[in-house]
C-alpha cells in the first residue's frame, strides 16, 4: 500500500506537468491577444509601451521557449506572477482558495449528513410518501441550476424573510481579518473570537446548502440504491431472522456497506466543489477560487491560468489518492498489494 | 415488532427534522442596521480576529460602505488605467489639476496656486506649488521634488500611463515650490490630462524607499507596484488602510488634508460582482452605495424611500464600425451604404432601451465636450435609408456579420444592442447574423482591423476632445476601420487645429464643423452617449458623479 501511494503521488508530478503544458498550449491556441486584455486601447496603439509589456512578461519569446522558462521555474516551485494582479499566483492562491475550500467543507458536510439520511429514510420508507418527497428533493438537487438556486435562496431567505446574513464571507460593515490561515471559522475558533465565528457561520450557510444541494441528490439517490440492494442480501437477512431490531440491522450491517460506493460519489463532488463555483461565488460576492479563475481567464493571464488549472487537477489527483485509501481501509479486500 | 420499526423510523425521521432545524437556527442573524454604521459591531467582530486584524478606529463613527463591481489591476498611479482607477487615486492623491464635483468642462488648480502661467510659445507652463500639503502617512511636506519625480517616473515606466506624458518635453524643479512642465508642442488637452492619475503627485522619499524610481530603467527597475498597491504615498483626502483584489478595499480619511472634505471617517468598497445581489443588499441596508446596477435594478428602487436613485453623464460612446476595405467589409465598406445604416437605425429606441439618461451625440464628441452636438431628432429616416440602398446597388439587401461581445457598457448589453441593430437593419433589407465572441477576441480582430462590422465603445482616458481625435481618418480608430488619413484632408486639417488651439470658443468652432463633416461622412455609426445610475441610501448627500472621478469620494456626506 505505501509503495502504491508513493508511485502515485510519483505519477501526480507528471500528471500536472502534463496539464501545465495543455493549459499553456490551449490558452495560446485562443485568438485573443494578452496585449489588448491588459493594455488601455491608447497605450496598445504605442509600439514602446507595447514592446515594454511583451519584454517584461515574456510575451515576446516563441511559445515553445516561454513554456520552458514556466516549467523551469514551476520545478522549482515558482508558479510564476499573475499579469493582472502582479503578483506571485502562489500569493494569490493562497488568499483566495481558502474561501472555496471553507465554503466547499460546509457544503460537503451538508451534502453527506442530509444525503445519506435522506437516501436511509428514502430506503427504508420505499414506495412511501415520504421516499416520493425524498426522490422530489433529490432530483431537484442534481437538476436545479445553481445560478438559479443561488438568486432564489438569496431573495428567499436574505431580502424576504431576513432569516440568513446577505453576501460575503462576513457582514459588509465588518473589516476582513488580516493574518491568520484565511479559514475564518477555523481562525475564530483558535482565538476564541465567537463573534466572528458566528459571523462567519451564518454567511457560510446559503452558499453551503446550494453548492450542496447538487452533491446531496447525488448521494442520495446512490445511498437509497445502494441499502436496498444490500437490504435484500442474505447477511441481512440471516441478521434480521436473528430477531435483530431494524435500526441495528441498518445502521450496523447494511449502512456501512451500501456507504462505499458513496465515498467515491462524494469525493468527485467535493472535485467540483472546488473547480467550479464562478456563479455561486459571484452571487454570492464570495472571493474564491472561482472568481480568481474567470477574471485570470478574461484578461489572458497565463500564469495565472496555469496556476488554477494546476491546483483543480493537483485537489483531483489527491482527493481520488485519498478514495482509494480510504477504501482500502473501509474493505479491505481493494487494498493493492 | 411493527411497532418498534416504526418508533424507529420515527426517530430517523426526527433526527431529519432537527438537522434542518439546525441549519436553520444556526444562521439566523439579525439583519444588519440599515441606518448609520455600527462601529462597535464592526470592533466585536474584528477585536479577537486572529493575528492582527485591522480594527476599526474607535472615533470613527462614518463608516460607508459601497458595493462595487470593479476592474482594478493596481492602485500605483503610474500603472493604473481601469475605469475605477481615478475613484480611489481622486480620493488618496492630490494632483496638480482635478476636476471638482462633477464638473467635466474645465479642471481646477489642486496643488497648484491660481497664478500659475503659460508662456507665449504656449509649451511652457510654470506652476506656482500650494504650500500646505503634507503625505498622509509620512507626514513628509510635499514639494516640486515629489512633483518632478512623479511626473518622471511615469514618463519613464512607459506603461498604460505613458500617453498622458507623451507630449512633454522636459519637466523641472526650479525651486522647492515651483515646476515647470515644457511640451513638445502646444497641447490644448494638458490641463485635463494634469487631472488624471498618471499625475498623481507620490511622496518620492517614501516611494523610493520601496523600489521606485524615476530614472530611464524604470520600465524593468521600478518594483514599487507592490507597495504602493497596498499603501497610498499621497497626500489626497484619504489613505489607503488595505486593498485585497477582488474582494475589499478600505479608505481612512486624512486627518491632515488640507482642503474641504465631506464627514466619511472610513470607506469599505466590497467587491459585489452581481447587480441583483447589490440591489438586494441596499434594499436591506448592508451598504449604503449601490454602484453596479442595471436599469431594471434602478427602476426596482424608485419607490423606496430610503434609497436615492443618482444619475450622471458619462463619456462612454458606443458606435458601430464598418470596415472601409471593400475586402474585409464587402458592402459595408460602400459609403452610401455606411448612410443608409445611418438613417436606419431607431436611435430613440435604442435610447429607451439604454435607461433614462441616456444621450445621442451626433457623433464621435461626447456630450459634455467642447462644442459637442446632439444628434437632430427625426434623424432616422427608412425611405432615405433605402433610397441610398438602391443607389449604392443594393436595393435587394445583403447579408452581413456583425461581430459583438459578451460585455456590457454601464449594464447595456452589447449582444442587446447588436440585436436592436439586427432587426432595424432588416427594415432595408439587410441581413445581420449577429456573432458573440468573448470581449478579448474582439478586441483583437477590432485592433486588428479585420472586423467587417462591429460594435464598441470608446471610454476617454481623458475629458477632452482631443482624446476623440483616434476617430479621424488615419489615427488609431480610423486606421482600424481602414480609413487612412487622405480619406479627407479637411478633417484631419480641423483635427489637426483644435488639438492645439487654446481659444475654448474656436475650438467648439471647429469641433461642431468636424462633428458635421463627419455625421454623415465616416465608417461609423455613433449610437448612444450612456447613462450613469447609481443607488444610495438617503443618509448620503453631496454625491457628485464626473467621468473621471466616477463617486467624489471626497466630497460625501452622512447625516
Amino acid at each position: 500500500m505505501l509503495r502504491y501511494t508513493v508511485r502515485r503521488i510519483a505519477l501526480m508530478f507528471v500528471l500536472l506537468i502534463g496539464v501545465s503544458l495543455m493549459v499553456f498550449l490551449i490558452s495560446n491556441l485562443v485568438p485573443s491577444d494578452p496585449v489588448a486584455a491588459n493594455l488601455s486601447q491608447t497605450a496598445m496603439s504605442d509600439p514602446q509601451v507595447v514592446a515594454v509589456f511583451k519584454e517584461k512578461w515574456g510575451l515576446d519569446k516563441p511559445i515553445l521557449q516561454q513554456y520552458w522558462i514556466y516549467l523551469q521555474h514551476l520545478l522549482k516551485g515558482d508558479l510564476g506572477v499573475s499579469i493582472r494582479t502582479g503578483q506571485p499566483v502562489a500569493a494569490d492562491l493562497m488568499r483566495y482558495f481558502p474561501a472555496t475550500v471553507e465554503l466547499s467543507v460546509f457544503a460537503m458536510l451538508i451534502a453527506i449528513v442530509f444525503g445519506i439520511l435522506f437516501g436511509v429514510l428514502s430506503a427504508v420508507f420505499r414506495d412511501k410518501p415520504l421516499d416520493q418527497v425524498v426522490r422530489g428533493i433529490s432530483v431537484s438537487g442534481v437538476s436545479i441550476p445553481s445560478f438559479w438556486f443561488s438568486l432564489l435562496m438569496l431573495y428567499v431567505f436574505f431580502y424576504k424573510l431576513g432569516w440568513f446574513p446577505g453576501p460575503g464571507r462576513l457582514n459588509a460593515r465588518a473589516p476582513t481579518p488580516v493574518g491568520g490561515t484565511g479559514f475564518y471559522v477555523l481562525d475564530s475558533i483558535l482565538s476564541g473570537n465567537f463573534a466572528l465565528l458566528s459571523d462567519a457561520l451564518s454567511h457560510l450557510i446559503l452558499p453551503a446548502v446550494v453548492l450542496g444541494f447538487f452533491t446531496m441528490g447525488l448521494i442520495t439517490r446512490q445511498t437509497r440504491s445502494n441499502l436496498l440492494e444490500v437490504a435484500s442480501t442474505d447477511y441481512i437477512r440471516a441478521a434480521r431472522a436473528k430477531g435483530m431490531s431494524e435500526t441495528r440491522v441498518i445502521v450496523r450491517h447494511a449502512l456501512g456497506n451500501a456507504l462505499i460506493p458513496v465515498i467515491t460519489v462524494a469525493g468527485m463532488g467535493f472535485c467540483n466543489l472546488l473547480g467550479g463555483m464562478v456563479f455561486v461565488e459571484k452571487i454570492f460576492a464570495w472571493p474564491g477560487i472561482g472568481q480568481y479563475a474567470y477574471l485570470s481567464a478574461t484578461t489572458l493571464d497565463f500564469p495565472a491560468i496555469c496556476g488554477v488549472s494546476l491546483l483543480v487537477a493537483a485537489n483531483y489527483v489527491v482527493i481520488n489518492l485519498l478514495i482509494d485509501i480510504l477504501y482500502g481501509i473501509i474493505d479491505p479486500r481493494t487494498r493493492y498489494q | 415488532m411493527k411497532k418498534r420499526i416504526f418508533r424507529k423510523k420515527s426517530m430517523l425521521l426526527a433526527a431529519a427534522l432537527a438537522l434542518f432545524a439546525f441549519a436553520g437556527c444556526a444562521g439566523k442573524t439579525e439583519p444588519a442596521p440599515s441606518s448609520a454604521p455600527d462601529p462597535s459591531a464592526n470592533a466585536d467582530v474584528s477585536e479577537e480576529a486572529p493575528a492582527a486584524p485591522q480594527p476599526l478606529d474607535a472615533a470613527s463613527e462614518n463608516t460607508v460602505v459601497i458595493g462595487w463591481s470593479s476592474d482594478l489591476k493596481t492602485l500605483d498611479p503610474g500603472h493604473v488605467y481601469e475605469v475605477f482607477g481615478n475613484m480611489i487615486t481622486y480620493a488618496t492623491y492630490d494632483m496638480l489639476f482635478r476636476f471638482e464635483k462633477d464638473a467635466t468642462d474645465a479642471p481646477k488648480p489642486s496643488l497648484v496656486t491660481e497664478d500659475w502661467s503659460l508662456d507665449e510659445s504656449r509649451t511652457v507652463y510654470t506652476f506656482p506649488l500650494r504650500e500646505d500639503a503634507v503625505f498622509s502617512a509620512s507626514g513628509n511636506k510635499l514639494t516640486s521634488a515629489d512633483v518632478l519625480f512623479s511626473i518622471e517616473r511615469v514618463r519613464n515606466l512607459k506603461s498604460n500611463t505613458y500617453s498622458y506624458v507623451e507630449g512633454i518635453a522636459d519637466v523641472a524643479a526650479p525651486d522647492e515650490r515651483t515646476i515647470v512642465i515644457t511640451l513638445t508642442e502646444p497641447d490644448a488637452s494638458f490641463l485635463t490630462k494634469l487631472a488624471s492619475n498618471a499625475f498623481c503627485v507620490l511622496d518620492s522619499e517614501v516611494v523610493k524607499a520601496n523600489g521606485g524610481t524615476s530614472a530611464a530603467d524604470a520600465a524593468s527597475a521600478d518594483t514599487a507596484r507592490d507597495y504602493l498597491d497596498q499603501h497610498s504615498a499621497g497626500s489626497g483626502p484619504y489613505a489607503l488602510v488595505s486593498w485585497t483584489p477582488n474582494v475589499e478595499l478600505v479608505l481612512q480619511k486624512n486627518p491632515n488634508y488640507w482642503g474641504e472634505s465631506g464627514n466619511v471617517d472610513r470607506y469599505i468598497l466590497k467587491e459585489i460582482p452581481d447587480p441583483n445581489t447589490q440591489l438586494q443588499m441596499i434594499q436591506k441596508g448592508e451598504i449604503d452605495i449601490a454602484y453596479a446596477l442595471s436599469a431594471d435594478n434602478i427602476k426596482q428602487l424608485e419607490n423606496n424611500p430610503d434609497v436615492r436613485i443618482l444619475k450622471g453623464r458619462t463619456s462612454v460612446i458606443t458606435f458601430l464600425m464598418m470596415n472601409n476595405d471593400a475586402a474585409v467589409g464587402g458592402p459595408v465598406a460602400n459609403p452610401d451604404v455606411q448612410q443608409a445604416v445611418r438613417r436606419a437605425i431607431n436611435y430613440q429606441e435604442l435610447l429607451d432601451l439604454c435607461g433614462e439618461g441616456a444621450l445621442l451625440p451626433m457623433d464621435f464628441v461626447p456630450l459634455g465636450f467642447v462644442g459637442a452636438l446632439e444628434r437632430e431628432a427625426g434623424y432616422t429616416n427608412l425611405d432615405e435609408a433605402k433610397r441610398l440602398m438602391e443607389k449604392a446597388g443594393y436595393a435587394d439587401g445583403f447579408e452581413v456579420t456583425l461581430t459583438t461581445a459578451n460585455f456590457d457598457t454601464e449594464g447595456m448589453q452589447w449582444t442587446t444592442i447588436a440585436q436592436k441593430i439586427q432587426s432595424d437593419l432588416a427594415k432595408i433589407g439587410i441581413t445581420v447574423k449577429v456573432q458573440t465572441s468573448e470581449i478579448g477576441v474582439v478586441i483583437d480582430e477590432y485592433r486588428e482591423g479585420k472586423s467587417p462590422f462591429l460594435v464598441m465603445h470608446w471610454s476617454p482616458d481623458y475629458l477632452d476632445i482631443n482624446n476623440q481625435m483616434a476617430f479621424l481618418p488615419g489615427e488609431t480608430i480610423g486606421l482600424r476601420a481602414h480609413w487612412p488619413a487622405d480619406a479627407n484632408a479637411e478633417m484631419v486639417e480641423l483635427g489637426a487645429k483644435i488639438k492645439v488651439e487654446a481659444d475654448p470658443q474656436l475650438r467648439a468652432e471647429w469641433s461642431e464643423q468636424l462633428q458635421r463633416l463627419m455625421a454623415e461622412n465616416s465608417p461609423y455609426a455613433f449610437l448612444l452617449q450612456h447613462p450613469k445610475s447609481y443607488a444610495a441610501r438617503s443618509v448620503l448627500s453631496d454625491l457628485y458623479y464626473n467621468d473621471i472621478a466616477k463617486v467624489q469620494l471626497k466630497d460625501i456626506i452622512v447625516s
